[in-house]
């Protein structure tokens, strides 16, 4: 293959990776990307039957064009600085690639790709940026290192000399596989290593995040209906208690009290604002029972509410307050807008212990309403008889879970209220039904109760030992009021259902790969790397105090209580004879030492060659005999041929001794 | 002053051991094959490439911490990880290769010489790219460079590269360096292999204008031949007699011809020229050179023309003799000479004697 080829096929190859990373960045329309990829291969087509090249004046035009579509861009269509930057970029590649000429021209579209995963980088989430920026690698190591040596051997050999392409054989490609695998080890351990600052100060918001119903303040009747069937992850819940993982069930969310008929809503009072303790940890109350630990991995939402397992105790996380109440419901000041991970202990009692208000006997809807009327006939005739407070519960939960049936699209009559229809009428519908109107009856026995929205179950993912939760777990349930005791949460909907939502094995592994991708690269913060120093610290500090115990040991044994400074003056020495040894070349010079070492001592004396005397006539000047000998010696091994024997190199020390010597007397020093 | 004595009587063992460090046995001349130690083993220059990459990579690092993006620290860790490569890439290549070099034996000042650069790869398992080697820059000879593409362990080649030396005399050469930008052409990575030389550099010998009287410039063919003598030219052939001596045989006519033949050689050159070099001090440097140049190109050109030539300074005199051997005594004489201490305007010329 020709090196042209050759730089072509690693060009298209890296202009496909740039492509794939333009896919990649948020709002960047496939279309848009498809007609690029169409343009790019129509400048494969112009390349390989070597048309003629754009003239620069052309391409700059375009170019100029280009920039001031991204303008317009930015400023009126997406507004947005990386979506426009990546078109831009994505058009100029297109461009570029029918502008392939010099050297300049294959480095200025490699730039480009890099470019486009950097706007990658600055935009998505995806775990196939790792895909392509592993690719890029391998790409920008074949491509730098056969550029780099045609520029070298061009100019050492002439402009116009073709590298011999013999030299980058198979052997070369699967060197530089093997270079690329090493360099991507060492990416990841720099990754690991390159200190976080701990904040970002302008963090990524994605523009795609999900909408979520239930978790507002006003929650209307039927609204998670629709999304009981949308198979959207919302959140992985990472448990260190596998065994309590896959008990856990109920994710709390939001608490609501005032019923009108249509909505619930919260008017209870009580939230507060929380900031860290001295551990960073927010606490939210007592701690009582069983607290079981998770790690919390949330998707975007447009909601700022924060879930965990009933009752969540503590919560930590990188945000600097939360707002919670006394029900238990923790929330952020607004909207994160991007992927956030915390840990929550949650207690696994049964019962709340809190106390109850006024909001949570509200009956005001049942007095004034012919619904509520026939409502509290109902749980009348479903608690006569029976005193206390959990038995009422007990007795209208397995009621409603007994004499309804589940459906997602309950049918309805006209001219009744959703619960009176449920009730009375269809006999049919989901969790917001049954849990509304167990609520309303509750009441209306006397027991003060309140809804709860938020997620149900999940589903586990053995692979990860973590709970996957997707829209369609959203849920509702009930808290009833134990007088003395606390709340005690009640769910009055019946298992049977819709059949649940079941990946496959291959979606449930692509899943894992995508949680520890969001968990320890997405997500890596200080605290990770606070946590493996910590870790490592103690794994060394093990390894030390056995390695003191040994020599400790030895050094008892020996009876010599200096054998850590005979180790340490063993290291020493070593160090030298290294440095000793690093100095040695072995090359052969031509001029022996030993007669340079008598012409820099003749020289400390005021006596130097002069360049036009030969050795003989130099000798014959300086009258000495030391010299003379030193000479003859001189002559035989440089132009003679005589290999120096070691009576030789001893007669020359005893020469070099005497001249010091006899300049020394004659000196007088 | 030497203050070796004075460290050496109350701290011996001090001595000792900076011998050491310095690479020197005591009593024992300074080894030129050790390397200084304290001498960074490599150098390293940033490329202009290398600068651009070393800018994108600060600001894409400045955008990671400021915006506290993952992605954006693996692209920074991406780029450092190329750095390192590169390192390590480049230190493979410039490890074990071993230059040699090979000077002519005779070299003149301003006339460009090849000089054979060996080059051998003494690893074992890898092979070096892409990869220059250049004389150490010193006063005087301005060389090319010696690049080889690709170098198979255990490989040895040969390379040519073009010496100029711009003054004469002794010229010392310190070594070579081996330099590579061998992977990614972000950094020049550099060795210096320490091969000690010297050459001497004849003075530039270059055409004389003017005639020989009586016998014309050598190249036209009119040279005066002196007759049968006891010279080395060979003058004829002719029948050998038992009085000739038989180490004079010309075996390869005799046996053409069967017949033995004896060699018969031309008078030693009765025509003698003494160059004249008034080498007298100066500060016209040039003016000094020049007449050096010309007095080398007087004896050239009288020693061609058949003369016996010989060389008469300020300090010195060399007797005339004919031949090409003697010739490059004189130049080597020339090439060493100094100003004299005599001021005055240098200058050289011929006294011819036929």
């Amino acid at each position: 293959m020709s090196f042209p080829a050759y730089t072509l096929v690693i060009t298209y190859y890296m202009a496909a990776l740039g492509l794939s990373a333009a896919s990649l960045v948020e709002s960047m329309e496939a279309p848009f990307v498809v007609a690029a990829g169409a343009v790019a291969a129509v400048s494969l087509f112009f390349n390989l039957k070597k048309r003629r090249a754009i003239p620069a004046l052309v391409w700059n035009i375009l170019a100029a064009a280009v920039f001031a579509f991204f303008v317009i861009d930015y400023l009126s269509i997406s507004e947005s600085l990386i979506v426009s930057a990546s078109r831009f970029l994505t058009v100029l590649l297109a461009l570029k690639l029918f502008d392939l000429n010099k050297t300049r021209d294959y480095l200025t579209a490699y730039s480009l790709v890099f470019f486009q995963i950097l706007a990658a980088a600055a935009s998505t989430v995806s775990p196939v940026f790792l895909l392509i920026l592993s690719l890029f690698v391998i790409g920008g190591i074949w491509a730098m290192m056969i550029l780099n040596m045609k520029k070298d051997y061009q100019e050492n050999s002439g402009r116009e000399v073709e590298i011999p392409t013999v030299v980058f054989g198979m052997p070369f490609f699967f060197s530089i596989i093997i270079i690329s695998i090493f360099s991507i080890i060492i990416t990841f351990a720099l990754f690991f290593i390159i200190p976080r600052m701990g904040v970002g100060f302008f963090e990524r918001k994605t523009v795609n995040a999900i909408k979520v119903t239930g978790f507002s303040d006003q929650v209307d009747l039927g609204a998670i209906g629709p999304v009981k069937q949308d198979s959207t992850i919302v959140m992985r819940v990472a448990v260190k208690d596998k065994e309590a993982g896959k008990r856990l069930i109920y994710f709390r969310g939001n608490t609501l009290d005032k019923y009108d008929g249509s909505s619930w809503r919260k008017t209870a009072r009580g939230q507060k604002l929380l900031r860290k303790g001295p551990d960073g940890i927010f606490s939210l109350g007592l701690s009582y029972g069983e607290l079981v630990e998770q790690s919390i991995l949330l998707e975007p939402l447009d909601t700022g509410v924060l879930f965990a397992a009933s009752y969540p105790v503590y919560i930590e996380g990188a945000f600097p307050a939360i707002y919670a109440d006394p029900t238990g419901s923790i929330s952020l000041p607004s909207p994160p807008y991007s992927r956030i991970e915390y840990k929550a202990w949650s207690s696994t009692s049964p019962l709340k212990r809190e106390t109850s208000g006024p909001e949570y006997s509200d009956a005001s809807y049942l007095d004034g309403s012919q619904e509520g009327r026939r409502i509290k006939s109902l749980a009348y005739e479903l608690t006569k008889g029976i005193a206390g407070a959990e038995e009422k519960a007990r007795a209208l939960e397995a009621y409603l879970k007994t004499n309804f049936a589940y459906s997602l699209n309950p049918k309805r009559k006209e001219g009744l209220s959703p619960i009176e229809d449920f009730l009375f009428d269809s006999k049919e519908g989901y969790c917001e039904h049954y849990a509304a109107s167990m609520a309303l009856m509750l009441r209306a026995s006397g027991v003060q109760s309140r809804i709860v929205t938020g997620f149900i179950q999940g589903e586990w993912n053995s692979l990860g030992n973590y709970t996957i939760v997707r829209q369609q777990d959203a849920h509702t349930w009930v808290e009833a009021y134990m007088e003395g005791r606390g709340w005690l949460a009640l769910d009055p909907t019946p298992a049977a259902g819709v059949t649940p939502y079941r990946p496959s094995s291959l979606s449930l592994y692509l899943d894992l790969m995508r949680f520890r991708w969001n968990r320890y690269i997405i997500q890596f913060s200080s605290s990770d790397q606070r946590k493996i120093a910590q870790s490592m610290d103690r794994n060394a500090s093990g390894l030390f105090k056995e390695l003191r115990t040994r020599l400790k040991g030895a050094a008892e044994r020996i009876g010599f209580d200096y054998a850590l400074y005979l180790l340490a003056a063993m290291a020493l020495a070593a160090v030298l004879i290294f440095l000793w040894q690093r100095s040695a070349d072995g090359k052969p010079v031509k001029t022996p030492p030993y007669y340079l070492e008598m012409l820099k001592l003749l020289r400390w004396k005021g006596v130097s060659k002069r360049p036009d005397e030969t050795p003989g006539e130099f000798a014959l000047r300086t009258k000495n005999p030391m010299v003379g000998e030193l000479t003859d010696v001189y002559h035989a091994e440089r132009y003679g041929g005589k290999a120096l024997k070691e009576s030789d190199l001893a007669a020359v020390k005893k020469y070099l001794e005497e001249l010091r010597k006899s300049w020394k007397r004659a000196s007088g020093s | 002053m030497n203050l070796r004595p004075a460290i050496s009587v109350p701290l011996p063992w001090l001595i000792i051991l900076f011998g050491k460090l310095s690479g020197r046995k005591r009593g024992q001349a300074k080894d030129f094959r050790r390397r200084p130690l304290f001498r960074l083993p490599r150098s390293l220059t940033i490329t202009r490439e290398g600068k651009w990459f070393i800018a994108v990579l600060f600001f894409i690092g400045i955008a990671a911490i400021n915006t506290g993006n993952n992605l954006l620290y693996l692209v920074v860790a991406t780029l450092l990880a190329l750095i390192i490569i590169s390192g390590i890439m480049s230190e493979s290549t410039l490890r074990g290769v071993r230059v040699a070099r090979t000077l002519p034996r005779y070299v003149y000042k301003g006339a460009p010489v090849i000089v054979r650069l060996c080059v051998k790869n003494h690893k074992k398992f890898f092979p070096s790219f892409s990869f220059t080697v250049r004389e150490i820059a010193g006063g005087g000879v301005s060389a090319g460079a010696a690049y080889t593409l690709k170098l198979g362990p255990l490989e040895e080649t040969v390379r040519t590269s073009r010496y100029t030396f711009t003054k004469r005399g002794v010229n010392e050469f310190h070594g070579l360096k081996v330099s590579t930008r061998f992977p990614f052409g972000l950094f020049i990575k550099g060795k210096e292999e320490l091969i000690k030389d010297e050459v001497v550099v004849y003075p530039a010998v270059r055409p004389v204008k003017h005639s020989i009287a009586g016998g014309g410039h050598p190249s036209s063919g009119l040279m005066v031949h002196s007759g049968k003598g006891g010279g080395t030219e060979l003058y004829a052939l002719r029948d050998y007699t038992l009085q000739d001596d038989s180490r004079y045989i010309h075996w390869r006519s005799s046996a053409r011809n069967l017949k033995l033949l004896y060699k018969e050689f031309e008078k030693e050159s009765e025509r003698k020229a003494y160059v004249v070099f008034d080498n007298f001090g100066t500060d016209d440097e040039n003016a000094f050179e020049d007449a050096v140049d010309e007095a080398a190109s007087l004896a050239n050109y009288y020693i061609e023309a058949g003369f016996a030539v010989g060389l008469k300074t300020l300090d010195l005199e060399i007797y005339p003799k004919p031949g090409p051997g003697h010739l490059m005594r004189i130049l080597h004489t020339l090439a060493l000479i100094n100003q004299a201490d005599v001021r005055g305007r240098p200058s050289a010329k011929v006294i011819s004697q036929s």
